[in-house]
C-alpha cells in the first residue's frame, strides 16, 4: 500500500519530478490565494459584506481570539504565521473528501516542513521579544545544567508536532484504505466524515500548539519550559 | 515512512510563500477593514450617545418650556377670570345705577304727578265739596248751604274774643262803618240782611256792609274792616283732606319702595 503522496510522481518536468504532495500543496495554496483575492477585490469597510469576506472575518476574528487567549498578547504579529498554519492544514484535510485527492498533510515531509517552520519561528519570535541574549538565557533556566534538556525538549516537541499531524492524517487515509477492502460501501463514508472532523481538530491543535511554543519562548524567565508537556491529542 | 528532504524544502518554501501571500492579500486587508468598521461603529455609537445627550437636553428644555407655557396659560386664565369678574361687577353696578336712576326718575315723576293731582284736587275739591255739602244739607237737613255758612260765620263772629272785638270796632269807627263781606257766590238777600244786622250789632250800628264776590276765596267768607280781616272758609277742611291724601300717597310709596328693595 502506498501511503505517502511523496512517492506519487504526478508530473515529470525533465529531471524534476513533481510529486502529489507538492502538487496538492499548490492546489491548496491556489485555493487559499484565490479566496483571499476574492475577498481583497471586493473588500468592504461598511456594513455590506460579501459572503467570502464574512466567512474570512469570522475565521480570522476567532483566530485572533484564540491567539490572544493563548499568548495573552496582541495577536497582530502572530496572525499571519499561526493563521496560515491553521488554514493550510484545515483546507488540506477537508479536501480529503475529494476523490483522487491526497492530503499533503498525510506526507511526513509536509508535516516536518511545517514543524521546522515552527521550530524556526519559536526562537525568532522569542528573540524579537526578549532580545538574543534574553532568549538564549532561557535555555539555562532554572540552572545551566538544564540547558541540554531544554534543547532536547525543543527538538523533541518539534518532532512530536510533525509526527502527531502526520500520524493522524496518514492513519485516517490508511483506515479508509483498509475499510474499503473490507466493507467498501458504508464504513468508508463514515470514516471520511470522521476524517473531516479530525482534520479540523488537527489543524486547530497544530496551530494552538505552535502558538503555545512561541508564547512560551516569549514569556518571562522561569516560565520557559512550562508549555513542554502541555497538549496531547 | 520516510522523509523526502527535497519535498520538505519545497514545502517550507511553499508555506512561507503562502504566509506572505495571505498576509498581503487576506490578513492585513481584512484586519484593517475590521478595525475600520470597529472604529466606524465606535464613532456611530459615540454619535448616538451624543445625539442621545442632545435629545435629553432638548427634552429637558422642552419640558421646562412646556411648564413655563402652562404657568403662563394659568396666569392668563386667572387674569381673564379676574377681568371678567370685574366687568361683571361693573356691569351689575351700572345696571343697578341705571335701575336706581330710573326709579328715582319714576319717583320724581310720581311725586310731580302727586303734586299735580293734589293741586288739581285742591283746586276742584272746594267746588265739589261745596256742592256735595250743599246737596247733603239740602237733602238731609232741608237747609241751604249759604244759610248754614252764614249761620256758622255769624256764630264765629259771636265767638270772637274781646280784644279782637275791640280792635275791629275801633277799625269800624275809623272806616265810618264801611265793612265788606267777600264770598265766592252771590248771597241771598235774606242772608245779606242777616249778616248786615249781625255786623251792625257787633261792630258798628251804622255799618255800611258791602258784599263783593271773589271765587278765589273758596267756600267761606272774608270780613274786612279797613286793615283788619276775619276769615272763615272750607280751606281748613280742604287742607286736612289734602294732608290725609298726601299721607296716603306717602304710605303707598313706602310700600312700593320696600317691595322694590325686596326684589333686588
Amino acid at each position: 500500500m502506498d501511503i505517502s503522496p511523496d512517492q506519487w510522481i504526478v508530473l515529470q518536468i525533465g529531471p524534476l519530478g513533481i510529486n502529489a504532495t507538492i502538487l496538492f500543496t499548490w492546489m491548496v495554496m491556489l485555493l487559499l490565494t484565490l479566496s483571499a483575492l476574492l475577498v481583497r477585490l471586493r473588500l468592504s469597510t461598511t456594513g455590506e459584506l460579501t459572503r467570502w469576506q464574512n466567512m474570512w472575518e469570522a475565521i480570522i476574528s476567532e483566530m485572533r481570539t484564540q491567539i490572544r487567549d493563548v499568548s495573552g498578547q496582541d495577536p497582530g504579529p502572530f496572525l499571519p504565521f499561526i493563521g496560515t498554519l491553521f488554514a493550510f492544514v484545515a483546507i488540506s484535510n477537508i479536501l480529503a473528501i475529494v476523490p483522487g485527492y491526497a492530503p499533503p498533510t498525510g506526507s511526513l515531509s509536509t508535516t516536518t516542513a511545517l514543524a521546522i517552520c515552527v521550530l524556526i519561528a519559536v526562537p525568532v519570535f522569542g528573540i524579537l521579544e526578549k532580545g538574543l541574549f534574553g532568549y538564549l538565557r532561557s535555555y539555562f533556566q532554572p540552572t545551566p545544567l538544564m540547558a541540554p534538556f531544554n534543547i532536547i525538549g525543543e527538538l523533541s516537541r518539534t518532532v512530536a508536532l510533525a509526527i502527531r499531524l502526520y500520524g493522524n492524517v496518514m492513519s485516517g487515509t490508511v483506515i479508509v484504505g483498509i475499510l474499503i477492502s473490507i466493507a467498501p460501501f458504508f464504513f468508508p463514508v463514515l470514516m471520511q466524515l470522521l476524517g473531516l472532523l479530525t482534520g479540523l481538530i488537527q489543524a486547530y491543535i497544530f496551530a494552538v500548539l505552535s502558538m503555545v511554543y512561541i508564547a512560551s519562548a516569549m514569556r518571562a524567565k522561569g516560565n520557559g519550559n512550562s508549555a513542554n508537556g502541555g497538549k496531547h491529542d | 515512512m520516510q522523509i523526502d528532504w527535497i519535498t520538505v524544502l519545497a514545502q517550507i518554501a511553499n508555506f512561507l510563500v503562502l504566509v506572505w501571500l495571505l498576509r498581503r492579500l487576506l490578513y492585513g486587508p481584512i484586519t484593517r477593514a475590521m478595525e475600520e468598521r470597529e472604529a466606524n461603529i465606535h464613532d456611530r455609537f459615540d454619535e448616538a450617545d451624543r445625539r442621545e445627550a442632545e435629545a435629553e437636553e432638548e427634552r429637558i428644555r422642552l419640558h421646562a418650556e412646556r411648564e413655563e407655557l402652562h404657568e403662563t396659560q394659568e396666569a392668563l386664565i386667572a387674569r381673564a377670570r379676574d377681568d371678567a369678574r370685574e366687568l361683571q361687577q361693573r356691569l351689575e353696578d351700572e345696571a343697578r345705577a341705571e335701575v336706581e336712576e330710573s326709579r328715582e326718575a319714576w319717583k320724581t315723576q310720581l311725586r310731580k304727578e302727586q303734586a299735580d293731582f293734589l293741586h288739581e284736587l285742591r283746586k276742584n275739591a272746594t267746588g265739589h265739596v261745596t256742592n256735595v255739602i250743599r246737596r247733603a244739607l239740602r237733602d238731609f237737613a232741608s237747609a241751604d248751604l249759604e244759610e248754614a255758612m252764614v249761620e256758622t260765620f255769624v256764630a264765629r263772629l259771636g265767638q270772637l274774643d274781646a280784644k279782637t272785638l275791640k280792635t275791629l270796632r275801633t277799625e269800624a269807627e275809623a272806616a265810618d262803618g264801611i265793612v265788606s263781606v267777600t264770598s265766592a257766590f252771590e248771597l241771598a238777600p235774606s242772608a245779606k240782611a242777616r249778616l248786615t244786622r249781625v255786623i251792625r250789632e257787633t261792630f258798628h250800628p251804622q255799618a255800611d256792609v258791602k258784599f263783593p264776590r271773589d271765587v278765589g276765596i273758596g267756600c267761606g267768607f272774608n270780613l274786612k274792616i279797613r286793615g283788619q280781616t276775619v276769615q272763615w272758609s272750607l280751606d281748613a277742611y280742604l287742607d286736612d283732606l289734602e294732608e290725609e291724601i298726601q299721607a296716603y300717597f306717602e304710605a303707598a310709596e313706602d310700600i312700593d319702595s320696600q317691595a322694590a328693595a325686596g326684589q333686588t
